[in-house]
């Protein structure tokens, strides 16, 4: 596969693949939302998908791994926002 | 659990102690991913130090095990009676692509719904279906190179997203009637610009396959 060497591709993956976790753990983003236990629990997943991510995406994309984190906390996180939980 | 420094190179890269030169490299390549300053994975967990360190371990590992010959060696003084097959053998049997790993169940909840395979993104192979093969994890790792989200696929082609899980996770037994999963594969490779006819032959292959292994 070609690699990935710019932030919008960079940021484009990244969705994709925080999104198909979110889209293959079923409830588990919701009950992580409510027992503020999200991170932990799809720990696994995000660790696969990071290291995918790290993989594809060049080393010379400005805040190459920034842009992993932004996807992570806006599909997971705000994608969520409807989700009643006392975290907010 | 023993200490990454107790730990022989298989454990240290997480490789199977028969390992084919493929899932050696593989595994070689996810723990370096994994213990690379960058990596977020173990940024909390390790310092900077610690990672090196460990990187340094992890390419001497793949330093031992990459090569047939040292690879024996090795593996005699693990105690291991029978060495690894050698690696021309080996490499001369392709391997066909690996089924979708499915989460480790982990979690006290029950889950209403069965809950599909976890395709696991392999970090070795690019676009090409190895040996032509269009399977659910082929048609998973074509479609996040390409940027699309499987909702977005759902909502161009109308099918439930329930149904593309369980075709990317090669669910066979839950997949809709072959009538219907022909239409939607076509579908689905339009959406990828695949060749339509080829990706539901091959996909359907693989499916009778599956079918005829299990009676």
């Amino acid at each position: 596969m070609e690699r990935v060497v710019t932030a919008e591709r960079a940021r484009r993956l990244a969705r994709v693949l925080i999104s198909d976790v979110a889209a293959y753990a079923g409830d588990q983003v919701r009950i992580g939302l409510e027992k503020d236990d999200l991170f932990e629990r799809l720990a696994g997943e995000i660790a696969r998908a990071r290291t995918w991510y790290l993989w594809q995406v060049d080393e010379g994309v400005a805040e190459r791994t920034r842009l992993f984190d932004f996807a992570l906390v806006d599909v997971l996180v705000y994608g969520h926002r409807r989700v009643q939980t006392h975290i907010w | 659990m023993r200490s990454l420094a107790e730990q022989n190179y298989y454990e240290l890269i997480e490789a199977p102690l028969e390992g084919t030169p493929q899932q050696i490299e593989r595994a070689y390549r996810i723990a370096r991913a994994t213990y690379l300053p960058s990596s977020a994975a173990t940024y909390s967990l390790y310092s900077a130090e610690d990672c090196a360190a460990i990187l340094r371990r992890i390419e001497e590992a793949y330093a031992v095990l990459s090569d047939a010959r040292l690879r024996r060696e090795y593996d005699a003084r693990l105690g291991r009676t029978e060495p690894a097959t050698p690696a021309s053998v080996r490499e001369a049997r392709p391997e066909p692509p690996k089924p979708l790993e499915p989460v480790r169940e982990r979690r006290p909840e029950p889950v209403a719904a069965k809950r599909p395979a976890q395709a696991e993104l392999d970090v070795e192979n690019g676009f090409d279906p190895e040996n032509g093969v269009f399977d659910g994890e082929v048609l998973r790792r074509i479609r996040v190179s390409l940027g699309i989200e499987l909702e977005e696929i759902s909502t161009i082609t109308k099918i439930n997203d329930q149904h593309l899980r369980s075709i990317e996770g090669n669910q066979y037994e839950v997949l809709p009637a072959p009538v219907y999963l022909r239409g939607f594969l076509k579908q689905i490779a339009k959406c990828l610009s695949l060749d339509p006819a080829r990706v539901a032959d091959s996909y359907s292959n693989r499916m009778r396959e599956s079918a005829s292994r299990r009676d």
